[in-house]
């Protein structure tokens, strides 16, 4: 009887302690809850792209429009429907700074505007001539917004209009651009991604020049922003990619050629998978060798005080494409002539790019800066006061090495 | 009273003073610290962090030389013993203010951190108040608490820094170091400047800890200390390096909060991406642990200035202080500047190395040594706690006067 009494008191009591847990934890709730910076998911505004140009009237600095995705209608585009509701939109003000410009925007919009999600942004040519740091400060300041956001300068059309194209394999456009430079150089290596860390870190010590990729529009301009623009096969027009853009002190000095651009890739390191196209050595067609892994490595030596730039490329490739007869694959001595043509095609690319930087744009885009002051800090030392004028006069020594491993899945060809 | 309403209710493992010893070096400072560093060493910055572990070890030989003299009473204690009682009195008061000001420093700490990179927009005195809540439940529960607390915590800030140096080692770009001395060994030196002040100068708080170490436990407490002065370099040296490896020299120089930054650019195939308010958490949990010892030392050594027979009275009224202190501790970050890499380290040191250092040398040549029983912290503060029972609870009653120890 008491036992049972004692049990319904310990009841009792388990009731009051998980009750009192209750009220302990709803009242913790309070102080869990984000305090004054709880933002609603549904009142944000999310912002996957910036994009800067001038402002055409004149009065203001600059001209933002950002790429803000609709997140009803995305729901929609998943479910199937869709309906030619567009995924994402863009607000577009003028500023005298970024911060400034989006802050007018919010005349115009019904949510917040967040950028911790902008994974691009675009640089109009005009404003890249003028400058870039500018633009990035804020974004390197801001701690909501994150400095992985990949760049490139727009040519030909603005950032506004290259925003504002539909485009048909992504639906959200800037997902396009921003995919097809990574795509560029994991096949062709024209073109690399550029974050606005690594334009950071050119701005640093000053070390080595930006190098940014470049978009432009083809096709028909007039109907880039409509739903028309995707209704057609092929679209109107759809963003593409050029060459790299190269820079001096953060502004725009030249738009390299596709041979000079790629030339940059391989000094950089930044190439992950090319082809190189070869003339057949003693019959009409061509040969293409597939670049596997690049490798390279820049050392400098001090000769009578002058600094010699060492560069050493080594590649691996596959021969995939002969349009013409007489190659023998599987000969080893002609696998290593294609090697050696290879490699003298490589080297002239790579002479092309350092050719214009030194003569024509005058930029260390190459960071040998950086490199004679890694190898040899004396000699930097003594340098560095009058480097922009040494700089056209560095020496430079290319050595390239291909190793062909194979031929495909085939060893004779049938092109007679 | 109760069981534990004495200042002393407990007793500690040389391994959790060792972890308390790490994790108030790791507090604030290394999220701080490698900044300035930085800024002063450049590339070299790493070497600086190096050249700090010796030092930090000769420090900590005082520290132990003293304990060694006088096992079972804290620096406070000891003074009264070396140089007379109000002469001693008026160095407390000047250890009093140093943990006052290092405890609104360290709060100030957390709030600019949590205001810059999480809360911006939550006032300030918000953030103070509810962490100093916890600090002031944490301290009223006792050390053996806080050494518990400590142990979870220094597990988990080992994991995630590790965590971290591991998801950011393929990044690391070793050109980043190069050259190495540019400028000569004198600018890593120069560099060693904020540090002696941040946090070395700041490790005396230790020395109110040895005498709660258990008794049986003491052999180990120098070996276990010195492998914590050994983990803190190692610590710092790896930070410093993944900071000038993976942001260089310019971007680490030039954000506050460096480490911070550091953890923002994990990216692993874009699937471990965006971790960086782990880091987040892990120094809310060393910077709490480092206020909470801050605090803890503040209150033990004004209870025993004042001759207090139990400390926690004192823990609210000082939170009510440390607080607006905190706020009004310095105008801005480019003050804060100016003044942990300048002004306190000449402060620090002197309350760390200098006066330390000095009672050293006043026991040696007094050839003084205290450890009898009789006059051990616990039994002396057994017999305040009874003259505090026969008084009325009031806490300036409670003043027991003692009779400094015979010279």
């Amino acid at each position: 009887m008491s036992g049972r009494q004692s049990d319904g008191n310990d009841e009792l009591l388990m009731k009051i302690v998980r009750t009192s847990i209750l009220l302990w934890m709803s009242c913790i709730l309070l102080f869990l809850s984000g305090c004054w910076d709880l933002r609603y998911l549904d009142k944000l505004g999310v912002v996957l792209a910036m994009g800067i140009d001038e402002d055409l009237s004149g009065k203001q600095k600059l001209q933002l429009t950002v790429q803000v995705v609709l997140t009803q209608n995305v729901a929609a585009l998943s479910k199937g429907g869709g309906g030619g509701e567009s995924p994402v939109t863009t607000y577009t003000d003028t500023g005298d700074t970024i911060f400034e410009a989006i802050r007018k925007m919010s005349a115009k919009t019904s949510r917040r505007l967040f950028f911790s999600h902008t994974q691009m942004l675009l640089i109009s040519e005009g404003m890249s001539r003028k400058g870039i740091y500018p633009l990035l400060d804020l974004i390197e300041r801001n701690p909501d917004i994150r400095t992985n956001i990949s760049v490139a300068v727009t040519r030909g059309s603005t950032a506004k209009e290259l925003l504002q194209v539909k485009t048909q394999m992504e639906a959200i456009p800037v997902i396009q651009i921003l995919d097809m430079i990574e795509i560029n150089q994991e096949s062709y290596g024209m073109n690399y991604p550029v974050y606005v860390k690594d334009l950071i870190k050119t701005a640093g010590r000053g070390l080595m020049q930006a190098s940014v990729p470049t978009v432009r529009m083809e096709g028909d301009k007039a109907k880039s922003n409509t739903s028309d623009n995707t209704s057609t096969i092929p679209a109107g027009a759809i963003p593409a990619l050029t060459t790299m853009a190269v820079f001096r002190d953060g502004k725009l000095v030249e738009f390299l050629k596709p041979k000079e651009s790629r030339g940059l890739s391989w000094l950089q390191g930044k190439v992950k998978n090319t082809v190189v196209k070869l003339a057949c050595p003693e019959s009409e067609g061509y040969l293409i060798v597939e670049v596997s892994n690049a490798h390279n490595r820049t050392t400098v030596r001090n000769v009578k005080g002058m600094p010699v730039v060492d560069i050493t490329l080594s590649l691996i490739g596959n021969l995939q494409e002969i349009t013409c007869p007489g190659i023998d694959v599987a000969d080893e001595k002609a696998m290593d002539r294609i090697g050696m043509m290879t490699s003298e095609a490589v080297k002239q690319e790579a002479e092309a790019v350092i050719n214009i930087l030194q003569k024509k744009a005058k930029t260390d885009a190459l960071g040998w800066a950086k490199e004679i002051y890694i190898h040899q800090p004396s000699l930097w030392r003594r340098i560095v006061p009058n480097w922009e004028t040494e700089f056209p006069k560095v020496k430079h020594e290319i050595k390239c090495t291909t190793k062909i491993n194979g031929s495909g899945i085939r060893s004779r060809s049938i092109v007679k | 009273m109760s069981k534990n309403a004495g200042i002393n209710n407990a007793e500690i493992t040389s391994g959790q003073c060792a972890k308390l010893y790490i994790l108030f070096a790791l507090g604030s400072s290394a999220l701080i610290l490698p900044t300035v560093v930085i800024e002063i060493a450049k590339q070299d910055a790493w070497l600086t962090m190096l050249l700090a572990g010796p030092i930090n070890y000769l420090v900590l030989m005082i520290y132990l030389a003293l304990a060694d003299r006088f096992p079972n009473l804290s620096l406070v204690q000891y003074m009264e013993k070396l140089i007379g009682k109000w002469a001693a009195k008026a160095l407390m008061l000047t250890y009093v203010l140093f943990f006052l000001v290092n405890s609104a420093l360290v709060l100030r700490n957390i709030s600019d951190f949590l205001g810059l990179s999480v809360l911006p927009i939550t006032p300030t005195w918000f953030i103070d108040a509810i962490f100093m809540l916890v600090v002031i439940y944490g301290v009223c529960l006792g050390i053996e608490t806080m050494a518990r607390t400590g142990e979870i915590l220094y597990f988990w800030s080992t994991f995630v820094i590790f965590i971290i140096l591991i998801a950011l080692l393929y990044q690391l770009d070793y050109k980043n170091f190069e050259p190495l001395l540019y400028n000569g060994i004198l600018r890593p030196i120069k560099g060693l400047y904020p540090i002696l002040g941040f946090p070395i100068g700041e490790f005396v708080f230790i020395t109110m800890i040895f005498p709660l170490v258990r008794k049986t436990d003491r052999k180990k407490l120098r070996k276990s200390l010195k492998l914590a002065t050994v983990m803190i370099t190692a610590y710092s040296v790896l930070l410093t390096l993944f900071l000038i490896g993976v942001m260089g020299v310019d971007e680490s120089s030039r954000s506050p909060f460096a480490v911070y930054d550091l953890a923002k650019n994990i990216n692993i195939e874009e699937i471990l991406v965006r971790v960086e308010i782990l880091v987040a958490m892990i120094w809310i949990g060393t910077i709490f642990m480092k206020l909470v010892l801050c605090v803890y030392v503040l209150s033990v050594s004004t209870a025993q200035l004042l001759g207090l027979s139990n400390y926690r009275p004192l823990v609210v009224p000082f939170g009510f202080v440390v607080l607006p202190l905190s706020l009004i501790i310095y105008r801005n970050i480019a003050h804060a500047r100016v003044f942990s890499a300048g002004v306190w380290t000449v402060y620090s040191v002197f309350q760390g190395y200098v006066l330390p250092l000095l009672l050293l040398i006043i026991a040696v040549i007094m050839k003084k040594r205290d450890n009898s029983e009789g006059n051990s912290f616990e039994n002396r503060y057994q017999a305040n706690e009874s003259i505090g029972d026969n008084k009325s609870g009031d806490e300036t009653d409670s003043i027991a006067t003692k009779e400094p120890a015979p010279t």
